[in-house]
Formats: structure tokens, C-alpha cells, sequence
């Protein structure tokens, strides 16, 4: 059976949207921060997400390069700027962790928009190299 | 649909921790422990560090910027 292409497109996407939904609004536990349990999942998700394209990229390297050209290259450019970015990330929760204030969740929000943003185009060209057969090799957990 | 299903049973048996995470263990409720915070920072240093974290097309050794490599420039 073949979907059309704008329907597979929208199921994958809502597949996403549930992902990142639940990401960010699901069930708290009663006494925990809200924001800091949000910072928290936002953080684990993104660097997640993230080393999931870099394996896809690292796996196909030379397909990656002919078949997504534009992909590879953003990869390239993840793999310069996203840990600095995480780094910050991490660095502002700890420091909303230790001080809960207007000032440090408006800092650790600005920075956990860079990395989440980096995420959210990971997962759309994780979508695209899926696309075209490309996938990681299977890797055991840590 | 097939394809949908098809992708996302790949991206958990190819070993994804995002959807892995999501499926198998839920979403964190509640604030790190000290030590899950730790133990985040660590997977992320062993991600950083690892081979497909790395740039892979860069073939600058330094010399360009004038680094001879001897620890002079």
C-alpha cells in the first residue's frame, strides 16, 4: 500500500509532535519543579535526538554526502556547535537548579531554545534519511 | 501506514534513546538526583567524545591558521 506523500509526511510529524508533547507536558510528579523537570527532559531529549542523526550521518557518511548533501552538512555544523550549546544548557539548569529565579529560568529557557531548535531539525532530517534507506548501525546501549 | 510503522519500529531497533526512552521507560516525572544529573553530563561527555560526534570532513591539521604543529606558529 503507498500513502501519499503529504499523509506520511503529517503521521510522521504528529508521531513527532507526541514525542515532543510528551517531551514537555507530561505528568509531573506533585512537588517537582515544572520548569525544571521540562529543562531537564528538553535536555536529555535534544542531545538524544541529536547523536541520533549524527549516527545516521557517521553510518552513511559517503551517501550522506551524494544523497543529502544539505544534511550532511548541518550534521557537520551540529557536530561544531552543539556541544558548546549543550554545554550552556546544562551549565544555565544548574544554575536555575541551585538558584530558582525569574532571571536564571529566563537564562536557561534562552538556552535550552538553542539546543531544542538544533533537535528539532535533527528530527526532520532523521524523517528525510529514513526517506532514502539511510539508517545507524545498531549500537549497543551505555 | 506500513512505512510510518516500518520507520518508527527502525529508528527503536536501530536503537534510538529518544523513542526508546519514551517507550520503554516513559518520561521523567520528577527533578534529577544528583546523581542522574552526573550521570546525564557523563553520557553527554562520552557522546561528544566519541567518533561520529567528530567533524568528519575537515582536513585543516592547524597549519593553515599557522600552527606548525611543534607547538610553534
Amino acid at each position: 500500500m503507498n500513502m501519499r506523500r503529504a499523509d506520511k509526511t503529517l503521521i510522521v510529524l504528529a508521531v513527532c509532535l507526541l514525542a515532543l508533547s510528551c517531551a514537555t507536558g507530561c505528568k509531573v510528579d506533585p512537588g517537582a519543579d515544572v520548569i525544571l523537570v521540562n529543562a531537564e527532559r528538553g535536555q536529555a531529549l535534544s542531545l538524544d535526538t541529536v547523536e541520533a542523526l549524527w549516527h545516521i550521518d557517521y553510518d552513511n557518511l559517503d551517501t550522506m554526502r551524494q544523497v543529502l548533501p544539505d544534511v550532511h552538512r548541518w550534521v557537520e555544523e551540529s557536530r561544531r556547535d552543539f556541544p558548546g550549546d549543550y554545554r550552556k544548557a546544562q551549565d544555565a539548569i544548574a544554575v536555575y537548579r541551585a538558584a530558582r529565579t525569574v532571571a536564571n529560568e529566563n537564562a536557561m529557557n534562552s538556552a535550552l531554545e538553542k539546543i531544542e531548535q538544533a533537535a528539532a531539525v535533527a528530527r526532520r532530517y532523521i524523517v528525510q534519511a529514513h526517506e532514502k534507506g539511510l539508517k545507524a548501525k545498531p549500537r549497543s546501549k551505555p | 501506514m506500513i512505512e510510518v510503522i516500518e520507520l518508527i519500529l527502525s529508528l527503536i531497533e536501530r536503537g534510538a534513546p529518544l523513542v526508546q526512552k519514551l517507550i520503554q521507560d516513559g518520561t521523567q516525572s520528577g527533578e534529577l538526583t544528583p546523581a542522574q544529573v552526573q550521570e546525564l553530563t557523563n553520557r553527554a561527555e562520552a557522546a561528544f567524545a566519541a567518533p561520529w560526534a567528530q567533524p568528519q570532513d575537515e582536513t585543516d591539521t592547524g597549519a593553515a591558521n599557522g600552527d606548525l604543529g611543534d607547538g610553534t606558529t
